[in-house]
């Protein structure tokens, strides 16, 4: 395919975090550990199934353990494809995902993440509105799909080629804004969580004692976190237009696996739908808040939060392959 | 409202600790360079959080086992710094009568199984204490503190194997500070946290920020709780960092400048602590200011008792030397 010609940028960034995947959750619940050489085998498939489909370049994420740069070692010379990385300086930390994303918005077609609902949420904060295919490294994730990278990169390759468009294969997601003094203060893809924590420690939760609201933007009783504490009252989809608003409290007793196999009885006040743009004040001040799942902030005065559609724009492997198969993306 | 299970006395006590060890261990480096302290001194500045947010969990019948970067371990198990910093001077008064030095400062009446001069020796004395406390039924814990570079000995991979066989109440500790001595740690394991490796022996695993006691004391409570409880072994890595060289004296050419100072302004465990605490009012800048003064009066008097004291006399040299009596004959011999 000649890029000049289609004018058409044909570039997919990559971001693998070699930081998920090892946290206290594996000493709390029974997650187990997602290793690093387990994610340099998902980027090979990547790569090789990109390079199948005709992507020629690649824009990379750095990261302190060289996920991609082992990946690209184990291909070898059977590597066509063009691999740029971004002139960062890798600190280990959420910052690298945070200025990866942003350097690489405006250059790429569409970007794979792989790493958790984490690691998404920082991607959403700088990934605009290119396309992004979460992967998830871990059994307690919402937000990211649970597949094989395999597929997940032919329907990056399909998005990214124009056999799918981005308005049939992508869909945007809802997110959870938080104000303080009407400036917004942080973000959340699928669950904010009022604790009593006094620190944020190890940050994950895995005791519901010291929980006290929880807003969610999408819930199931088939998915895991503390957004399942709502998904097991009433399941709201990604596709509709509202979200969730509960309090925990003297009420009916609720049953929730709030980690893998951690199941906790929780006790639920009162509940309701809370609608796109709809603000919520939280109840309880101070605390800390759990973004997607994680202790992030602490909060010390009036805090607002509202659900919005301006979260990330995905793409829905399913639907995009379908449509691809039929445009003939699999014939030679 | 429910409040945290951890107590403000425990926050405050584990501030306490970490800044004594910082105090003693910027102490011990004046009186090396001094000339003051015989033989090799490995310090733990930098890394005060991995012994405090462990041990802050731990009651005095429960045992660790520490490595040459060993004070911070003593210290904050409680041991008497007199005695400590008796033994790093040389004389009798020291905890090994002035003849071990800085890597076999030990008190075993608190638990302190000692500091060990061998890479990773450590590790079977804290899977041999848990053997110890299984088999007399007692729910006491054991912890082996060691480093990076421990975690490819025999010792880490024999003694993790067998406790994860025989269930033992351990938790291993593994201090990864990012060098073996000037080897980095990416040019010493293809994986990218020691805390993959436990997969591999079948016991949960985890990796942990290191500078941030809280975070350290949380994973800890939980492993801790885990082997009290008869759940088995755990293995933590604290990714951590020293400020120092890897010994007193040690140029460090093999990590730049810059690398080091970003850890110093970004990622202080005293700095990170303190100012958690004076967010939530649990301590005031003139708090802070009296403990470090106190820290320093409490270190000064043990310089103080070090050099009062007395030199071990010559005909005592093979004294306590040796397990089985012996008139050193044999040992002069070799
Ligand atoms: C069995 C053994 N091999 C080698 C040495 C020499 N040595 C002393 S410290 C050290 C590095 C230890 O590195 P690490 O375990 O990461 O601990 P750190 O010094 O970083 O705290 C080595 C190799 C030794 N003391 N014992
Ligand atoms: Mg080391």
């Amino acid at each position: 395919m000649n890029e000049k010609k289609h004018k058409v940028c044909t570039t997919v960034g990559i971001i693998a975090n070699p930081e998920s995947g090892k946290d206290i959750r594996r000493l709390v619940s029974h997650a187990s550990v997602f290793d690093n050489m387990e994610k340099v085998n998902i980027v090979e498939r990547i790569l090789t199934t990109l390079q199948a489909f005709g992507i020629r370049k690649v824009l990379v994420m750095p990261d302190t353990f060289g996920i991609v740069l082992r990946a690209i070692n184990v291909i070898g010379k059977n590597l066509k494809i063009d691999i740029d990385f971004l002139p960062i300086e890798t600190l280990g930390n959420w910052k690298d995902t945070y200025e990866a994303t942003r350097q690489m918005k405006d250059k790429v077609s569409a970007i794979i993440v792989i790493g958790g609902d984490g690691t998404n949420r920082i991607v959403a904060k700088a990934c605009g509105d290119v396309p992004i295919m979460p992967l998830s490294t871990g059994t307690n994730n919402v937000f990211p799909y649970m597949m094989e990278a395999t597929i997940a990169a032919e329907a990056v390759a399909a998005i990214v080629m124009g056999f799918t468009s981005k308005e049939e294969g992508t869909y945007k997601r809802k997110r959870l804004e938080i104000f303080q003094e009407d400036k917004l203060k942080d973000i959340a893809l699928i669950d904010i969580a009022v604790t009593m924590h006094s620190y944020i420690g190890a940050k994950a939760i895995w005791r519901s004692e010291l929980l006290k609201e929880i807003v969610v933007t999408q819930c199931s009783p088939y998915n895991i976190g503390l957004s399942s504490i709502a998904g097991n009252i009433k399941e709201i989809r990604m596709d509709e237009n509202h979200g969730f608003y509960l309090e925990i409290g003297d009420g009916e007793m609720i049953k929730a696996a709030i980690a893998p196999g951690v199941l906790k009885e929780i006790s639920i006040k009162n509940f309701r739908i809370l609608n796109l743009d709809e603000k919520v004040k939280l109840r309880n001040i101070p605390s800390l808040l759990a973004l997607d799942g994680e202790r992030e902030l602490d909060i010390n005065s009036d805090v607002y939060v509202k659900i919005t559609r301006d979260g990330p724009k995905v793409i829905n492997y399913q639907k995009t392959l379908r449509i691809a198969a039929q445009r003939g993306f699999f014939k030679n | 409202m429910n409040k945290p299970v951890i107590s403000e006395e425990k926050l405050l006590w584990m501030y306490e600790t970490m800044v004594k060890i910082r105090v003693h261990e910027e102490r011990a480096a004046e009186l090396f360079a001094e000339n003051k302290v015989p033989g090799f001194v490995h310090l733990y500045v930098g890394e005060e959080a991995v012994a405090t947010g462990v041990v802050a969990n731990l009651k005095k019948e429960d045992f660790i086992s520490s490595t040459h970067r060993g004070h911070g371990h003593y210290i904050a198990k409680g041991g008497d710094i007199k005695a400590s910093m008796a033994e790093l001077f040389g004389k009798t008064t020291g905890c090994c009568k002035g003849k071990g030095g800085s890597m076999h400062i030990v008190d075993l009446s608190i638990g302190e199984l000692g500091a060990n001069g061998i890479v990773g020796g450590g590790i079977p004395h804290a899977v041999g204490a848990a053997m110890g406390i299984k088999l007399n039924g007692l729910d006491d814990v054991a912890v082996a503190f060691f480093g990076d570079g421990a975690s490819n000995q025999q010792n880490f991979h024999e003694g993790i194997n067998l406790a994860a066989i025989w269930k033992l109440p351990v938790v291993f500790v593994c201090e990864n500070n990012g060098y073996q001595i000037s080897l980095p740690y990416s040019k010493q394991q293809i994986i990218n946290s020691v805390a993959e490796r436990g997969k591999s022996y079948g016991i949960p695993a985890v990796s942990v920020d290191g500078q941030d006691v809280m975070a350290v004391y949380e994973v800890a409570k939980e492993a801790i709780e885990r082997a009290r409880n008869g759940e088995g072994p755990s293995l933590i890595e604290a990714k951590t960092y020293r400020f120092r060289g890897h010994f007193e004296g040690d140029p460090a050419i093999y990590r730049t400048k810059k690398e080091l100072e970003w850890w110093k302004e970004n990622k202080d465990p005293i700095i990170i602590f303190k100012k958690l605490l004076l967010e939530k009012n649990i301590l005031s800048e003139d708090d802070s200011a009296l403990i470090q003064k106190k820290k320093e009066e409490e270190i000064e008097e043990a310089v103080k008792f070090a050099e009062s004291s007395p030199w071990p006399k010559k005909e005592d040299i093979l004294k306590d030397v040796f397990s089985t009596s012996t008139k050193g004959v044999l040992v002069w011999e070799w």
